[in-house]
């Protein structure tokens, strides 16, 4: 068989085993975080640390992201998933436990669930509309794989014997250290007594924690039990001889490529249901790059536990304009606008939603960005030295087209040198075909310079000084705080009764 | 299980106390009150004595209870009928607070603040038994303290009181009572060589051992899973040896045994039958949570809200050893202010003696600006005024013979201590900076006592900060009462016949005595600090 992967079309070209320089600068490694927190036991760093390197990739990704999406293929997966997890413990737990009967039985059970959960996603998959090629191809290579004879007798004896696992009950009289077996079933007729007695919450689970951890007491009792009821026990033993392997490579890679898409889909619902949008993202270059509604997701993330609310920008790039320059005072939202519109970029490159009410994403060939580093404690020339050794490497032959996030660049430069050096590096992008966004506190950066739009982080009207996190395409704002020193406190006459008014509407 | 004897509809939990309750504290002089709480209070030869002894957890809750304002009339008039019924109690109020203290005690000794820790598998048998000991403890409380109910429940004619015994009867009902204890009696075998153990003579030991049926099914792995639990019980045996040593007996039991039974000797084996019991334990522990969690916050809201109401006990105990008037005030509309005989509770509580008492009767006025002789008794006056109105607030007795007041959830003392004023900007400054704060907070129903504000700049500066301020407050609805020495602020307001105002100054007779009385009239141009200049510095020119 080829080569099959719902993530690529070709091999890709080298791993990626380390976090991009990006991930830092736009939070994404906080994302990261929570969307693996999604499909805990699987590593998704390697799937998401890497940018698919065409167009063509974007697109085939997407389709299948599509397809996850429709409630039935979601659930469709979700159990083959469950299934495979399950198969993967039991395999682990194969591993760990030392009594030869346990071992075998262990083992049964792996090769019970991965036979259930192949033959699941395939009977499954056959009654639903799959329209995306990716899913499509999988589902053809599970059809020749299931009809094998190598598959077929695996399933056969397996799910045989997992039907005798799951018939197998017994009832333990405990007096003292005395153990007698008998099988049989019981009502849990104390728990009964318990949940009415003490109330609904005992009632749920049972006293008895998933392992007990006593092997050497099941050793003990199935030991006597085998004596008088031999069948099952010896074909658990006969099974793990006849098949020393059974998982398909495919269906491996498959399962772990799956929870790309699968984890990163029950963390958009769970944004969802918490009131944020997601939406498909256009990919027209026939028409203006833009977006509505756009958020920082790793700010949203983070406010929502503490129940604070974010806020959202537009933006368009209008024909021939390629890099916005932010301006605006401190905390204004400056970065949070500029991380957002890298998020975007990398949400849509990697053929999944985007944190936004509508966008339409053009192509680019590579995410740069520019973050001042806090750490970086020399001061001066130092720091200018530093910056300047980041942004080479950015500005070479490689990105040509790319989307390039700058933050706060020549902070410590001159102002008038910071200026002359901005300009230089906002030219250089865009006569490299790339587009951008710049944050700077330089209010003349990119004045009369082609290809360059001023936007602002505003204040409330008024002059209160009061931030709105709305960036809008404005002039740099004149700041000036003269406050009467006399009025401090606001408790002239005229004040107080002004701050009275105000505050009464808050009282009844 | 709810204790609601502070509310009626709620614990004391997430209760919002005033704004700045330090301030409230120093300016009103509470601290006494809340020391006096902490210890009984008797009679002996004819003086008040107090005892040595002091909770300190009854301050505590005073405190508490007391910075924070109660909100409506039914709520003020709810706490105030519950203290009426057990100060008139004191069997059931010692004995049901006597009971809580106690009770915590026991439960600190099991380790209840260890309760929520998890620890490691062997610890966790060390908590598993303390656990069950705080279960016992906990039964057994709560059936003392129905009992109690039921002994009073007769004399209560307060609607908290009352709800409280009936809810107890119900929620911590004799035949659940029962289950409880019957759960408790089947896990007994846990608990083996414990207190009973020891207790009987040695010719009668027993041994409780466990009898236990159990369902399970066979899952991956030839795992036991999906156990189910049908029956427990503890066996109380004539003593044997415990059961590693019972090789006579195993040997016999081998004999007749069925082929299904196996008897465990092997210490590997005995080690996971006895984490399967442990677990059954564990489990029926863990259905009592909700019981624990129930009785935590019962027993830990009970012991408060208790201490509150056996604090006000030793303060009534107090004052009406040493014969001080107290009433339970009523509450009328905002604008209205009426007393009999008032008095400075902190300062009667803490010389045990009746101080002067004043008189007033305010309707319709929202401003009241004291003036009058220095020394005159104008910021006790103020004093008593706040701290009755403190005390109406959460639902307490008042030490006047009669009091009428509105409710003003937001209370603001703004006091400027005589000995901190200084001309300078700074503390202006400072004292500004007070205040702007208090604008800030002020709510619907706002009280702001102002005692000689403004007095760290001139008079004339002092007069026209207060005149702008106390003006914008009224015409805001914020009602104040102000003890002031700014005469100018004064005659103004006199003159311009503010309608909200109303003035009150310390009375002092034609020889120039002092009665520390306030009476009702016009602000005099002079503060009379001459008469006191003259009193303690002799005239010498004359003599």
């Amino acid at each position: 068989m080829s080569y099959f992967s719902i993530l690529d079309l070709e091999p890709p070209e080298e791993k990626f085993t380390y976090m991009p320089g990006y991930f830092w600068d736009l939070n994404l490694d906080q994302l990261l975080k929570l969307i693996q927190g999604q499909a805990p036991g699987y590593e998704l760093g390697q799937y998401y640390y890497r940018l698919p390197a065409a167009r063509a990739c974007e697109d085939y990704r997407r389709q299948i992201y599509t397809d996850v999406k429709r409630p039935e293929v979601f659930a469709c997966l979700e159990r083959f998933s469950e299934l495979m997890r399950r198969s993967g413990e039991f395999l682990r737990n194969w591993g760990t436990v030392e009594i030869p009967l346990q071992k075998d039985a262990w083992y049964a059970a792996a090769v019970y669930c991965y036979c259930r959960a192949v033959t699941g996603l395939q009977e499954d998959l056959r009654q639903t509309q799959i329209r995306s090629s990716g899913l499509q191809g999988l589902f053809e290579y599970l059809e020749t794989l299931t009809a094998g004879e190598p598959f077929q007798s695996l399933k056969e004896e397996s799910f045989r014997i997992g039907a005798g696992m799951e018939a197998f009950r017994l009832v333990l009289v405990i007096e003292n250290n005395c153990v007698t077996l008998t099988p049989g079933t019981v009502e849990g007729s104390y728990e009964a007594f318990l949940g009415k007695s003490l109330g609904e919450s005992c009632s749920g689970k049972g006293p008895f924690a998933d392992d007990l951890g006593m092997s050497v007491l099941e050793e003990e009792l199935f030991g006597i039990y085998r004596k008088k009821y031999p069948e099952l026990f010896d074909s658990i033993q006969e099974f793990a001889r006849k098949f020393p392997t059974y998982a398909d490579e495919t269906v491996r890679q498959f399962e772990k490529e799956i929870q790309y898409y699968l984890a990163f889909y029950r963390f958009e619902k769970r944004m969802q249901e918490r009131g944020f949008a997601f939406c498909v993202p256009d990919r027209r270059m026939d028409r203006e790059m833009e977006a509505a509604g756009l958020y920082d997701l790793a700010l949203a993330c983070s406010n929502t536990l503490r129940n604070k609310p974010v806020v959202s920008n537009d933006f368009v790039y209008h024909e021939k304009e390629a890099f916005f320059v932010v301006n605006g005072p401190n905390q204004g939202g400056k970065t949070t606008f500029a991380r957002s519109l890298g998020q975007l970029v990398y949400f849509c490159k990697m053929g999944l939603d985007v944190p936004a009410e509508y966008a339409n994403v053009h192509d680019f060939s590579a995410l740069l960005t520019h973050f001042s580093r806090e750490e970086s404690m020399e001061g001066g020339r130092g720091k200018l030295m530093e910056e300047l050794e980041r942004l080479a490497p950015m500005m070479e032959d490689e990105g040509k087209g790319a989307f390039v996030i700058i933050n706060e660049l020549f902070t410590t430069a001159a102002h008038y040198d910071g200026c002359i050096m901005g300009a230089r590096v906002l030219r250089h992008f865009m006569d490299n075909q790339c587009r951008g966004i710049y944050v700077t506190h330089l209010k003349e950066l990119g004045d009369e310079v082609e290809g360059v739009v001023t936007m602002t982080a505003m204040l409330e009207e008024g002059g209160s000084h009061r931030r709105t996190y709305r960036i809008l395409r404005h002039e740099a704002l004149e700041s000036g705080y003269a406050e009467d020193i006399v009025e401090k406190y606001g408790l002239t006459y005229d004040r107080l009764r002004e701050r009275l008014e105000k505050e009464k509407e808050g009282w009844e | 299980m709810k204790v609601c004897l502070l509310y009626a509809d709620k614990e004391w939990k997430g209760i919002r106390p005033y704004y700045d309750c330090e301030s409230i504290v120093n300016d009103l002089g509470l601290e006494v009150l809340f020391q006096v709480a902490e210890r009984d209070q008797e009679e002996r030869t004819g003086t008040v004595r107090t005892a040595l002894q002091a909770d300190r957890h009854l301050g505590e809750a005073l405190k508490k209870v007391m910075l924070a304002p109660l909100s409506s009339p039914e709520e003020i008039y709810y706490r105030q009928a519950v203290l009426r019924d057990l100060t008139q109690d004191e069997e059931f109020v010692k004995g049901l607070y006597g009971i809580s203290k106690d009770m915590m005690e026991r439960w600190e000794r099991l380790g209840k603040n260890e309760m929520d820790k998890p620890g490691a598998a062997r610890e966790r048998g060390i908590q598993l038994v303390s656990r069950i000991k705080q279960l016992h403890l906990f039964v057994n409380v709560l059936a003392q303290i129905k009992a109690l109910c039921r002994a009073h429940r007769d004399r209560f004619s307060s609607q908290g009181l009352k709800d409280f015994a009936d809810r107890l009867s119900e929620d911590f009902s004799d035949e659940w009572e029962e289950k409880l204890r019957k759960a408790l009696r089947d896990i007994a075998f846990f608990e083996e060589g414990e207190e009973e153990y020891s207790l009987e003579g040695s010719g009668t030991n027993k041994v409780r051992q466990v009898r236990m049926v159990l369902g399970c099914q066979v899952e991956s792995g030839l795992k036991l899973g999906a156990l189910k639990l049908e029956s427990l019980e503890t066996i109380n045996k004539k003593f044997r040896k415990p059961r590693e040593r019972l090789s006579l007996s195993e040997k016999m039991k081998v004999t007749f045994a069925s082929e299904l039974t196996v008897i465990l000797k092997g210490s590997d084996q005995l080690e996971d039958l006895t984490r399967l019991e442990n677990q059954v334990v564990e489990y029926v522990v863990k259905c009592f949570q909700p019981f624990m969690k129930e009785c935590r916050a019962f027993f830990e809201q009970l012991y408060f809200e208790t201490a509150f109401y056996r604090a006000c006990y030793n303060l009534y105990v107090r004052s009406s050893l040493s014969g001080l008037s107290l009433c339970y005030p009523e509450v009328c509309e905002t604008d209205c202010l009426s007393f009999e005989n008032l008095t400075e509770y902190s300062m009667a509580t803490y010389r045990s003696r009746v101080p002067v008492g004043n008189d007033g009767n305010i309707e319709g006025k929202m401003l009241l600006v004291i003036t009058g002789a220095n020394q005159g008794g104008k910021s006790t006056f103020l004093r008593s005024l706040g701290i009755a109105q403190i005390m109406l607030q959460c639902g307490m007795f008042v030490s006047a013979e009669r009091f009428r007041s509105g409710i003003f959830p937001h209370f603001f003392p703004h006091f400027t201590r005589r000995e901190d004023s200084a001309m300078n900007s700074g503390r202006l400054d400072e004292e500004l900076g007070r205040f702007d704060r208090i604008i800030a907070h002020l709510g619907k129903d706002s009280l702001v006592l102002l005692n000689e504000s403004f007095a760290t700049t001139t008079e004339e500066e002092g007069s026209n900060i207060a005149y702008d301020m106390i003006r914008a407050l009224t015409e805001a609805g914020v009602k104040v009462l102000t003890v002031t020495h700014l005469l100018s602020f004064a005659r103004r307001v006199y003159e311009e016949k503010w309608p909200e105002a109303e003035f009150l100054r310390a009375e002092r007779t034609a020889d120039g005595r002092r009665t520390y009385k306030m009476i009702q009239g016009s602000p005099e141009l002079t503060s009379f600090g001459l008469d006191l200049y003259d009193q303690i510095i002799p005239a010498h020119g004359e003599g």
